[in-house]
């Protein structure tokens, strides 16, 4: 892949729009840029501009990635110092994804770690379960994996039936779990589950952490439409986890796990960079290998003033979220955006490829990147809460309009 | 056609086939030939055996049926089948059943299929290849709008399927205590995915009747019907995958296995942008007739 492509869009956005970055952030990214430069080669060449869940020939010299970046300080940075962390903040942060992205650096693969359960432990979590939990997500020792979506527990998340009982000093669960992306990579899962029993909704849930390896646990992949199975079901049958292993109060994992996909949609902000690289390849390609580009310029010129819009939102987003100010709903307005977006970006992928689109089994080729990029961003709208889900909440939360008469048990 | 897919085992011969080589090499051949597809010649001017050419590709739609129908009932007049392509990207889905058809670019030139040069599965394609052509002679238009035409009727069945699960899927789904189905967000996209189909099913029903009555000359009405159809193909896809959501995912659904099945035909001789253009220059050379006939050369 042509690397001037993807530098394309973000260049022109920083032009447009000038960050005023701060001194920090820019020695951040100047240091983060030359260790790239030196580390995004050798053997993890086979990452540029791949890695992530579905590229699972190179997952395990991923993993090694990521333990790289860990070793030398390159990830968690957001995380306090006493955590290993760098304890950046959001501009700092901006500028460490815009460098990754922009270097063709691999889509990471401990992020369930890094940005969801690892911030929730650090604001829900009691000492014992940070000392013991943090060093090792931190270096990427442990892979973690989430466990939420049932078979009958999707958007309606407070549907779960998935219980767990405890005996003396241990939780025994039964139940089951579904979409459970890298289940079948991981260690640890973070599993929202019934606790009490014959609670309904929101009460008697708890937040439990849950090691994977163990005869209790049977993980299915699930094969996908992208080719890979990077979701799973996971099948809890008298599966164990000690009693201290439960995040927050015993009966209020709702609350805890309401942090972590606060989390989650915060995370989605980091779209934005694979998104402008996505867009910037889906450019190159049709100003490069197509003959006559006129017939997509309409569409990709709006694909790029939206992008400059949710670039704006999501700046916005990590504002707020830095000055310690709550981005619910702003995160929904940003998921909505977001992945509505990548979705028309998917589509257009899927026009400008044309015929040479069908062919491409050769992972290494721009138009098999294109073909990713139509097939992944069909899930995007329904994903950490779908697009339905995020216009109750803008329009609850938001808007203050009333809720519907079906579904108002939510 | 259709209950004899249907007792076939519908869908589930596409998710065996990528198994079981000898579904498409023998049980499928076998089936059409049953259902009396080597009877049908869409090219004999009555408008009653092109009509049962695109029934039977919409009924093979419906089924994401892996195999080159399409090509079988164009190729009516030539050897074995004809399959169109795109002379640049000649990719071409079960490009390894079609030695000794030929294929056709979309201005009618011809050339003989004499193999693939690859044929590896894509994710997107499992049985697509390359195909490996001769050389290039002059031909006629007529084999490449029947082509066109027969496929939107394929694609049009898959759309029907798919809108058909996404129903289903809808009042079975229970979330909030309700069946999806009862949530006007989930109605409105399935009402406009319906409208999107009906008006399809008109303008690919208009295409054989133009075909029909005007053979070489329907080109416009033809080109405009894959217009349709690609958007329709957009539109009733992205509301399909978004009522079903991961679930639609899954190499288990059918809906997958639908979403996949039209790509090359929907890439392949050009995908939306392209075949506006395509369009565009038929307008401008040929006119077309809508309410009253519109500028350009004009039918004689």
């Amino acid at each position: 892949m042509s690397e001037t492509g993807w530098r394309h869009a973000n260049d022109l956005l920083d032009d447009l729009f000038p960050l005023r970055e701060s001194a920090a952030a820019t020695a951040l990214r100047g240091e983060f840029r030359a260790w790239l430069k030196a580390n995004l080669t050798g053997r993890f060449t086979p990452l540029i501009g791949r890695g992530g869940a579905w590229d699972e020939e190179n997952f395990s010299l991923n993993v090694e990635w990521e333990r790289h970046l860990a070793a030398e300080g390159w990830a968690c940075i957001t995380w306090p110092k006493e955590f290993g962390g760098r304890s950046a903040g959001a501009a700092e942060l901006f500028a460490y994804r815009d460098e990754y992205f922009r270097a063709g650096a691999p889509e990471r693969v401990n992020f369930l770690a890094e940005d969801l359960v690892g911030p929730t432990l650090m604001k829900h979590g009691t000492p014992e379960q940070i000392d013991r939990f943090l060093p090792p997500m931190q270096r990427a020792e442990e892979m973690w994996c989430q466990g939420y979506s049932e078979p009958d527990a999707g958007s309606d998340l407070a549907n779960i039936r998935t219980r767990a009982r405890l005996q003396g000093d241990t939780w025994v669960i039964d139940g089951q779990k579904t979409w459970t992306s890298l289940a079948a990579r991981s260690d640890w899962c973070f599993a929202l589950v019934r606790t009490e029993q014959g609670s309904a909704r929101r009460a008697g849930l708890s937040y439990l952490l849950i090691p994977m390896d163990q005869p209790g646990i049977e993980v299915r992949p699930i094969r996908q439409m992208t080719g890979s199975a990077e979701f799973a079901e996971v099948f809890f049958d008298g599966a164990v986890t000690s009693a201290e292993n439960v995040v927050g109060a015993v009966g209020e994992g709702w609350s805890v796990a309401m942090a972590t996909l606060g989390f989650e949609r915060d995370w989605f902000m980091s779209r934005y960079f694979r998104f402008a690289r996505d867009l910037a390849v889906t450019v190159d390609y049709v100003r490069n290998t197509l003959g006559d580009p006129r017939a997509f310029e309409e569409r990709i010129v709006r694909s790029f003033t939206e992008l400059a819009a949710f670039r704006a939102i999501g700046l916005q987003t990590l504002a707020a979220h830095e000055a310690g100010e709550s981005t619910s709903p702003l995160t929904s307005l940003t998921k909505l955006f977001g992945s509505s977006w990548h979705r028309d970006l998917g589509e257009l992928s899927f026009s400008v490829l044309g015929a040479a689109g069908a062919q491409t089994h050769d992972q290494n080729t721009v138009e098999h990147a294109l073909q990713r990029t139509f097939l992944y961003s069909r899930a995007e709208p329904i994903f950490a809460g779908t697009n339905e889900i995020q216009r109750n909440i803008i329009a609850r939360r938001m808007l203050e309009l009333p809720s519907s008469t079906a579904g108002s048990r939510s | 056609m259709s209950s004899a897919l249907r007792r076939a085992g519908g869908t589930d011969l596409v998710k065996r086939a990528v198994t079981e080589p000898t579904v498409r090499t023998v049980e499928i051949p076998a089936l059409l030939e049953r259902a009396g597809l080597g009877d049908i010649n869409p090219y004999s001017g009555d408008i009653n055996e092109i009509a049962a050419a695109a029934y039977a590709c919409r009924a093979a739609g419906a089924v994401a049926l892996p195999f080159p129908i399409v090509g079988q009932l164009a190729g009516a007049q030539s050897a074995l089948g004809l399959v169109l392509v795109s002379r640049t990207q000649p990719v071409v889905d079960h490009v390894d059943l079609m030695t000794g058809w030929q294929a056709v670019d979309r201005f009618g030139s011809r050339t003989d299929v004499v193999g693939a040069v690859e044929s590896a599965r894509t994710i997107s394609a499992p049985f697509a290849g390359i195909a490996k052509t001769t050389t290039w002679s002059e031909g006629e238009i007529s084999p490449v709008l029947v082509y066109l035409v027969l496929e939107c009727w394929s694609v049009l069945g898959s759309l029907e399927s798919a809108l058909a699960l996404s129903v289903q899927h809808a009042k079975d789904r229970v979330q909030f205590g309700s069946p999806l189905s009862r949530y006007q967000a989930i109605q409105f996209q399935i009402a406009d995915a319906y409208v999107e189909l009906g008006g399809l099913e008109v303008i690919v029903e208009q295409a054989v009747a133009s075909y029909a009555s005007h053979g070489a000359q329907s080109l416009t009405d033809i080109v405009a019907a894959r217009v349709a159809m690609l958007e329709a193909a957009e539109k009733c896809l992205r509301v399909a995958h978004q009522i079903h959501g991961a679930v639609g995912f899954t190499d288990e659904h059918d809906l997958a296995w639908l979403s996949r099945h039209g790509h090359i035909a929907r890439r392949s001789p050009l995908g939306v942008s392209g075949t506006l253009a395509w369009a565009a220059e038929s307008i401008e050379r040929h006119g077309f007739d809508g309410l009253f006939p519109v500028m350009g050369a004009g039918r004689e």
